[in-house]
């Protein structure tokens, strides 16, 4: 549970510090509260929506301001040649930077879609959008997405 | 998996049609695939990138920092409730105990069974006055020291494990 709130603070604050900050404050105020958890609908959409929360009220009041570090992101390929290591680095980088670029709620549903592999119902619920957003949202987020790296690998292709 | 059937996964994928299953199977194909044909090439790179992301993790020492906040909570609330609980306890036991020993006390005192020259005013009037019972003081005084002696003999009772 708390990787997937890391995960969410991070996409949103993208900063390690504050992402973590964000996680144990949520987290302690659950356990605070956790004598309601039996009515709660859904812990996890409850966490989700909560760590959400958290991290906005932290970008608009203490104005944090992204702090992207790729070691935190970074994940080690070990099986790959060194030539296509620098290949998919190129490709991460490329990604990461078209994901960040998008505007907020697509880069929510790519992350609780692709990464945390929710449901269409769940990402709607954590994110108080309808179900046909989620899905706009996740279309407009995929195709952005794939025409970046088609563009990029083109190039580099072109370059080689 | 066919590629025919990966290629009609793809485009359901774009149009964000696929189940969560279903892109699973997709992330799958494109991990374990090593013969792309070269226009998928990107698309590796996309679902790589997705499964490295959904294994990033914080730091061990956030675990640790929430463990020590939410661990002394049941703690100190136990810890709070049975000094409570046992200071509720001997305030009741103290109560029944003065209650149980005032009740004697508040009771009226029984009349004497034959009080040696005891008299009464009449009993019919509203206001019951004693008159004096002893004519000869130094009777009076023999009846005092007796009663003393009987209550202080009767009060030294029980000391002597104490001494």
């Amino acid at each position: 549970m708390k990787d997937k709130l890391y995960r969410l603070a991070l996409r949103l604050l993208q900063n390690v510090e504050e992402a973590e900050d964000a996680v144990q404050e949520t987290m302690i105020r659950i356990w605070g509260r956790r004598e309601e958890w039996d009515k709660w609908k859904s812990l996890e959409a409850y966490c989700m929506i909560s760590i959400r929360n958290g991290c906005l009220d932290r970008l608009r009041k203490q104005k944090v301001q992204p702090l992207r570090e790729e070691k935190a992101w970074d994940v080690a390929s070990a099986d790959k040649d060194p030539q296509e290591k620098m290949m998919a680095k190129e490709a991460t980088i490329q990604i990461r930077k078209c994901m960040d670029e998008l505007p907020q709620h697509q880069q929510l549903v790519i992350q609780l879609r692709e990464i945390e592999g929710f449901s269409y119902n769940e990402i709607a619920e954590v994110l108080d959008m309808s179900m046909d957003q989620v899905k706009v949202n996740l279309f407009r987020a995929r195709n952005a997405i794939k025409r970046s790296i088609i563009k990029s690998t083109a190039e580099w292709n072109g370059k080689a | 998996m066919e590629r025919e059937s990966i290629a009609a996964l793809l485009e359901r994928y774009w149009q964000a049609e696929t189940t969560v299953e279903e892109e699973r199977a997709l992330a799958a194909y494109f991990r374990g695939q090593n013969d792309l044909p070269p226009e998928w090439e990107p698309y590796r790179e996309i679902f790589s990138f997705f499964a490295e992301e959904a294994v990033v993790k914080p730091g061990r020492d956030l675990e640790e920092n929430i463990l020590e906040h939410i661990r002394p909570l049941p703690a100190i609330s136990a810890d709070h409730t049975r000094p409570r609980l046992r200071i509720a306890w001997w305030a009741a036991a103290a109560v029944i105990i003065l209650v149980a020993g005032l009740v004697p006390l508040l009771q009226p005192a029984p009349e004497p069974a034959a009080p040696p020259v005891a008299q009464y005013a009449t009993r019919s009037e509203k206001n019951v006055s004693m008159i004096d019972t002893y004519d000869d003081p130094q009777q009076a005084l023999a009846a005092v020291q007796r009663a003393l002696f009987k209550a202080s003999s009767k009060m030294n009772k029980g000391l002597h494990p104490l001494k």
